[in-house]
């Protein structure tokens, strides 16, 4: 975990409201795995909670990641220029576990279909990739051509305006896809019905998100409930298995 | 330059401390410096049986600060005995545990058990936190339960003990003489404010708990004009705490009426805070003329300045 200052190389907005930034930090790049997340100083005494912001590609000495204006704190994110430097803690958190000789199914849902990016970048060398991307509406989709690079990609839209009508769980009801492992990431109910449809099937990895302070343990802010006790999303997480996560209590 | 100070069951090599909640029991952040630079560790508050805690969201940002509502979740005083202090015991600093329960019994058992740990220096007694349905602030808002609650731990701690309060009251003077009067050694001050923020597209709180503690750099005010009220009213020391975030933060605390100090909210956002302040200090102490800290300790108070 390194604490430093890294300049921006590119902050792009890449669909509505959605932005994709690359940043230049080899030090960071060096240690980072697939599914860490990066936390970034948004430099404004006003809003002094760093954002944590999951690591989408690492290329090189450089890391991309992928956000959606959500709030004041985005918004000044979005705003940043080229050379300006971000105070960054990172990598932060565990990452999806690799696997070989698998048939793997990706799953993203809306801004949780970037993070899963560099996995299937790593995934495509020794596995067959399914990958279910799920948006609300054309002008919500990212990252699909990249994806078609690493695997079959099914797309699914609320809309209806392409692909398959309705969301990703709509999709694996009315449809058999033939897998042994499971990533996903995406919006909390979306993996919530993933684990409780297969969680006693399939080996499978899910990447939570909670509202942070500390991001590295210690301040309990992010806790959330698993069978194994409570945990802290930012340091045991942000990848939980099938089958960890207790919803029954909201947490 | 002099940054040691002498405080009861304290000898600190400088005088700032993490402050109790937002450092945990140091195993984080022994990964990212050598503690051992650290004037003390207030651990986080340490409760009879494991605690939960509240449900999420448990933080919310505010202008200049934050919100939370962890609810003292921890693990319980036999982990935090034989696994938080042990691990603690490494570094050479006296421990200062801080202690909380939901009776008045609780409390005096955490304290008589964990003033007995070696390494632990002081008690700091948590009855101020807001983010509990009972203990904490139940206990820190009324005077004769602050005095029994002090006098009880009193009698059975190995150490000294300092008695936490809170900012949420009428008169805080009033409270810190109670404590005063029930024996205890020394003071800190201030806990969290209580306060609120709601979501404006789903028209509820954003905190589960609803409520929460706001602390960080927006506050420090309200710390300053607390601690220099009670530095006035008692003869026993403070340990002064409410949104410091670098070294002439914490010489105004000094300047106030603390004799040391703890960072609490800036360690969540930097978390080498504690190591930069430490290292800047004795570079604003000579800015203002001073050789040794202690001579700083007050001095807003001063007749002749």
């Amino acid at each position: 975990m390194i604490k430093d200052f890294f300049p921006i190389i590119q902050n792009k907005l890449i669909q509505k409201d959605i932005y994709e930034m690359i940043i230049h930090a080899p030090k960071i790049a060096k240690d980072a795995k697939c599914g860490q997340f990066i936390h970034i100083s948004l430099g404004d005494q006003s809003m002094l909670l760093r954002r944590p912001i999951s690591i989408s590609q690492i290329i090189d000495d450089k890391i991309v990641i992928c956000y959606r204006i959500n709030g004041n704190g985005t918004k000044l994110l979005s705003e940043k220029k080229i050379n300006e430097e971000l105070d960054i803690i990172g990598p932060l958190g565990n990452s999806f576990p690799l696997v070989n000789n698998k048939k793997v199914l990706l799953i993203g849902g809306g801004i949780g279909v970037p993070p899963l990016l560099e996995l299937a970048k790593k995934l495509s060398k020794d596995n067959i990739l399914n990958i279910l991307l799920a948006f609300k509406n054309k002008d919500c989709i990212i990252y699909l051509e990249q994806f078609k690079k690493y695997g079959n990609v099914i797309l699914t839209l609320d809309s209806g305006e392409m692909g398959f009508k309705g969301n990703a769980i709509d999709y694996l009801n009315t449809n058999q896809l033939d897998f042994d492992v499971l990533y996903s990431c995406g919006p909390s109910i979306l993996l919530q019905k993933l684990d409780e449809k297969y969680y006693k099937q399939k080996e499978g990895y899910l990447s939570f998100e909670e509202r942070m302070a500390c991001g590295i343990g210690a301040c309990y802010g992010c806790v959330c409930h698993t069978k194994d006790n409570y945990k802290r999303v930012c340091k045991d997480g942000p990848i939980f298995k099938l089958g960890e996560m207790v919803y029954e209590t909201k947490c | 330059m002099k940054l040691s100070v002498n405080l009861p069951g304290l000898a600190l090599k400088n005088p700032i401390i993490p402050a109790s909640g937002t450092f945990g029991f140091g195993e984080e952040f022994s990964e990212l410096y050598d503690l051992n630079i650290l004037g003390s560790i207030m651990i986080k508050a340490t409760s009879l049986e494991e605690r939960f805690g509240n449900p999420v969201p448990r933080i919310a940002e505010t202008y200049g600060g934050m919100l939370n509502a962890i609810g003292l979740q921890n693990p319980g005083i036999d982990v935090v005995i034989n696994q938080k202090l042990k691990f603690l015991s490494q570094f050479e600093f006296p421990v200062i545990a801080n202690i909380v329960g939901k009776t008045i019994d609780e409390y005096v058992e955490v304290a008589r058990r964990i003033s007995e740990v070696k390494n632990v220096g002081a008690l700091e007694v948590n009855i101020s936190c807001p983010n509990v349905k009972s203990g904490g602030i139940a206990f820190g808002t009324d005077p004769n339960l602050v005095y029994e609650i002090t006098r009880k731990i009193k009698k059975v701690s190995k150490v000294p003990v300092y008695i936490k309060l809170s900012p949420n009251v009428t008169n805080i003077v009033e409270i810190a003489l109670a404590a005063q009067k029930g024996g205890a050694d020394g003071l800190t001050m201030i806990n969290t404010l209580m306060g609120m923020r709601i979501d404006l597209k789903t028209k509820k709180p954003i905190l589960a708990n609803k409520t929460g503690g706001f602390s960080g750099p927006a506050i420090k005010p309200v710390a300053i004009r607390m601690i220099y009220q009670v530095y006035e009213a008692v003869s026993i020391p403070i340990i002064g705490m409410g949104g410091i975030s670098s070294s002439e933060d914490v010489l105004e605390f000094l300047y106030a009426g603390a004799s040391a100090v703890a960072i609490g909210t800036m360690n969540l956002i930097n978390p080498y805070i504690c190591k930069e302040i430490i290292e800047d200090l004795p570079n604003v102490l000579q800015k203002y003329g001073f050789n040794d800290i202690n001579d700083t300790i007050g001095i807003a108070h001063r007749k002749d300045n």
